[in-house]
């Protein structure tokens, strides 16, 4: 057989970066197929506009101007759902979205493109609980823990720094009798600023008067644009927030040894029987995106990295073997949202300042971790994105139909609109808002399944079905009500419960579960040479926590796997 | 009342997925029957129902504060936004609205005031006063319709219902707090042809400075 690449990695986002970095550095010739464009490489000037090359391999491709030209701040031209540059969808935007079917009022929020759902990301990186993953993964956490502090250093992972809106909270926390964790691994409930794969403010930029407009140093600027696309700092190599774009990636070109090829959507795993090994996995079918050219390319081993969703719509595509597990005990967290308007007299009282603005400092920069229940933790941008999460997603209708009833501790609950949504926007500058993440059970009802008759471009398009169970639905009350606590206790005027819908898939986790279709090294049970190394194999939703860092330690153990299964002679 | 449907009846539907929507492919394209007007007006309502002009803000915190949805054409923002599938959806949501403010007329009879020559010209939603608009936004979202009523692709198909429903809030607030009015002249271009010609009003309105490179840690 004539093979493209030792490995071949699909998708290059949080887990796929990592692996092929990993690999790279181990001398293995590694192919990283992405269906996204490829913003910050000069092989694609153009990237929503043109085709552009096939490839890239040199670090001497990447160009800070260029992504500094892609990356507008602009928070419809980066993150509109429908036609901006980081949706779920091709690059040229001429076309319409990619699909997803999801059943009720929700969404699901993916990127595509080198660096994928890190791309927008908060670059959040706290890691499991352990109580989470202790006798209930198949591994334990002490095996992560030296792969967790590799990522940690390779990314690298700091403490936030506290702006006002941090403050705020923090401040709010202690009223409440909360103590700050000072351990990355959590054992009991307690605040903290997050710890961010962002690098440290330069102290430099630290004057009333300093000249941003000619900035050249390293480090963040706190400027409040983490989700819409970071592209601080002197090189691409060298920007503040780390997404995989801008660090696992130019870390893996520096290898020498890794080809990344975007625009590059793979419709099929391929395998093949053998006496020795049994079905095998030989390589892939993959569609370019602009061209609609399709090709096979081949690998003596195949990683999956298409995340929560594409990957197991990729293996049921394939008609790979049937495991009951492949698609689902689908955990997304659960999500809810809970803000606080703020008086300037009680803000400049409690803080020193009359405005908390939701759109200076890192987008989410200090959380309230709570073993057991799941996460708060506190989050701002710009606008648009800010007021159609808070007020305009709701499991429950217009608030003027909800009372709130006398447990509640929040003042309004469901989506705020009219006079009243103005008059909420107004305060902008002084609101405070949290995100929920539920510690949600596995179920394994719940999951990626393909419509049986709708067909894209790429193969029949996944159905989402994710239901809570009445454990999730109270822990998520409880977590509501000490996040209302916390936020009243730091002086709240007006507490507004937005009681999101439970299909809201931002945090996409465990369709592929570790010990059920993959063995613990994260290969495939029933296909050999086939690994995954994306969100979808984690085990649970790991009592809460954001699960990219997790997601990267396992990849990072998963590479080592591969080199000692396929490539020791 | 009736809604939901069968796994055969959507197979016998033939339907075609586009964009983030599922769509029955039978009748959308042929149901083109409402003008560009008609869709202007029935958008108009809707955004006007969330985002409003506000006399007394404006009375109390400003002159700023008065400005609401449709005096930054955020209606044009929905059609952009919805004809952007391959199957265009402005027309249907259009048609959506249209049938929910009738069924609501007739529930509440002579409860509702609404504008004769707008609902005789067939803008039933737009009709409506913004109380009523509201009322009938309510009536869908809680499952109240008769769906069998409904326009394709929404006939008997309340997941999509709702998720049309959520997804046409969100692109509201979307498209009047970002930076879309500020494209100006280009802002119903395709997207990479959009230029930032000034910050939006909406902006001023909540004291956001707009794109940034930095501020301070002090």
């Amino acid at each position: 057989m004539d093979y493209d690449a030792d490995v071949i990695i699909i998708g290059a986002g949080g887990g796929g970066a990592v692996v092929a970095k990993e690999l790279g550095e181990k001398g293995m010739k590694v192919l990283l197929l992405e269906a996204g464009p490829y913003y910050g490489n000069t092989k694609w000037p153009n990237p929503n506009a043109e085709r552009g090359a096939i490839s890239s391999e040199s670090y001497q491709d990447l160009s800070i101007d260029l992504l500094k030209r892609n990356f507008t701040d602009l928070e419809d031209d980066m993150n509109d759902f429908i036609t901006g540059k980081f949706r779920w969808g091709p690059a040229n935007r001429a076309e319409g979205p990619w699909i997803r079917d999801i059943v009720g009022r929700g969404y699901a929020w993916q990127n595509a493109g080198v660096g994928g759902s890190t791309l927008h990301y908060f670059a959040n990186c706290p890691r499991a609980y352990p109580q989470a993953v202790n006798d209930v993964w198949p591994i334990s956490y002490e095996e992560l823990i030296p792969y967790y502090e590799k990522v940690e250093a390779t990314l690298p992972v700091h403490s936030a720094p506290a702006t006002a809106k941090e403050n705020l909270f923090f401040y709010g926390a202690k009223q409440a009798g909360w103590s700050q964790l000072e351990s990355p691994n959590v054992e009991s409930p307690g605040f903290r600023p997050q710890p961010n794969a962002i690098l440290r403010v330069n102290q430099n930029t630290n004057t009333a008067d300093y000249d941003f407009k000619n900035n050249h140093t390293v480090g963040c600027t706190l400027r409040g644009h983490c989700v819409n696309g970071c592209h601080i700092g002197p090189t691409v190599g060298s920007v503040a927030k780390r997404s995989t774009l801008v660090s696992y990636i130019p870390m893996a070109l520096n290898t020498g040894n890794v080809v990344i090829r975007p625009n590059t959507f793979v419709t099929k795993i391929l395998t093949q029987d053998s006496p020795t090994e049994g079905l095998f996995c030989s390589g892939v079918l993959y569609r370019d995106t602009w061209t609609g050219e399709t090709g096979q390319l081949n690998a003596k081993v195949v990683v999956m990295s298409g995340g929560g969703i594409e990957t197991p719509r990729l293996w049921l595509n394939s008609v790979l073997p049937t495991n009951a597990w492949v698609g689902r005990g689908l955990v997304n967290h659960y999500f809810d949202c809970v803000a606080g308007i703020y008086d300037e007299e009680v803000l400049q009282e409690n803080l020193g300042v009359s405005n908390v603005k939701p759109f200076v400092g890192q987008n989410a920069a200090a959380r309230f971790d709570y073993p057991g229940l799941g996460v708060i933790q506190t989050f701002g941008m710009s606008p648009g994105i800010y007021s159609s999460m808070l007020y305009a997603t709701s499991d429950k209708g217009y608030n003027v139909a909800n009372v709130p009833n006398n447990e509640s501790l929040w003042d309004i609950e469901g989506r705020v609109a009219g006079e009243k949504l103005k008059e909420f926007m107004m305060n902008y500058p002084r609101t405070l808002s949290v995100l929920i993440f539920t510690d949600d059970e596995v179920n394994q009802k719940n999951g990626i399944t393909l419509d049986p008759f709708q067909k894209d471009a790429f193969g029949f398009i996944p159905v989402v079905r994710y239901k809570p169970s009445v454990k999730d639905k109270e822990k998520r009350d409880t977590l509501a009500k000490l996040a209302s606590d916390i936020l009243r206790k730091a002086g709240a005027k007006t507490i507004i419960r937005s009681n999101w819908p439970p299909d809201v898939f931002l945090h996409i986790q465990s369709t592929m579960r570790i010990g059920y279709v993959t063995d613990t090294n994260c290969e495939a049970l029933q296909v050999k040479r086939l690994y995954i190394a994306d969100n979808s194999v984690l085990f649970n939703g790991l009592g809460g926590p954001n699960p990219t860092l997790t997601t990267q330690a396992l990849a990072t153990r998963t590479s080592e796997k591969i080199v000692h299964q396929y490539f020791n002679s | 009342m009736i809604y939901g449907s069968s796994t055969q009846d959507k197979q016998n539907a033939g339907e075609e997925m586009h964009g983030i929507f599922r769509i029955p492919n039978c009748s959308v394209v042929a149901q083109n029957n409402h003008s560009q007007q008609h869709i202007q007006i029935t958008f108009k309502a809707y955004v006007d129902t969330k985002i409003p002009q506000t006399p007394n803000l404006a009375k109390q915190y400003g002159n700023i504060q008065f400005f609401g949805a449709l005096d930054f054409d955020t209606d044009e923002f929905l059609t952009y936004s919805l004809n952007q599938f391959d199957i265009p959806l402005a027309d249907a949501v259009a048609d959506l609205l249209d049938i929910t403010a009738k069924q609501y007329i007739l529930v509440n009879g002579s409860n509702v005031t609404k504008d004769e020559s707008m609902y005789s010209s067939g803008s039933a939603f737009a009709s409506l006063s913004p109380n009523d608009r509201t009322n009938a936004l309510n009536l869908l979202i809680e499952n109240q319709i008769d769906f069998t009523l409904l326009p394709e692709p929404f006939q008997n198909n309340p997941d999509f219902i709702h998720s049309t429903m959520s997804n046409l809030n969100r692109l509201t607030y979307m498209g009047y707090y970002s930076e879309w009015f500020g494209y100006g002249s280009t802002r119903l271009a395709t997207p990479n042809d959009r230029i930032l010609e000034f910050n939006p009003k909406s902006w001023e309105q909540i004291e956001y400075p707009g794109r940034s490179l930095g501020y301070p840690l002090l």
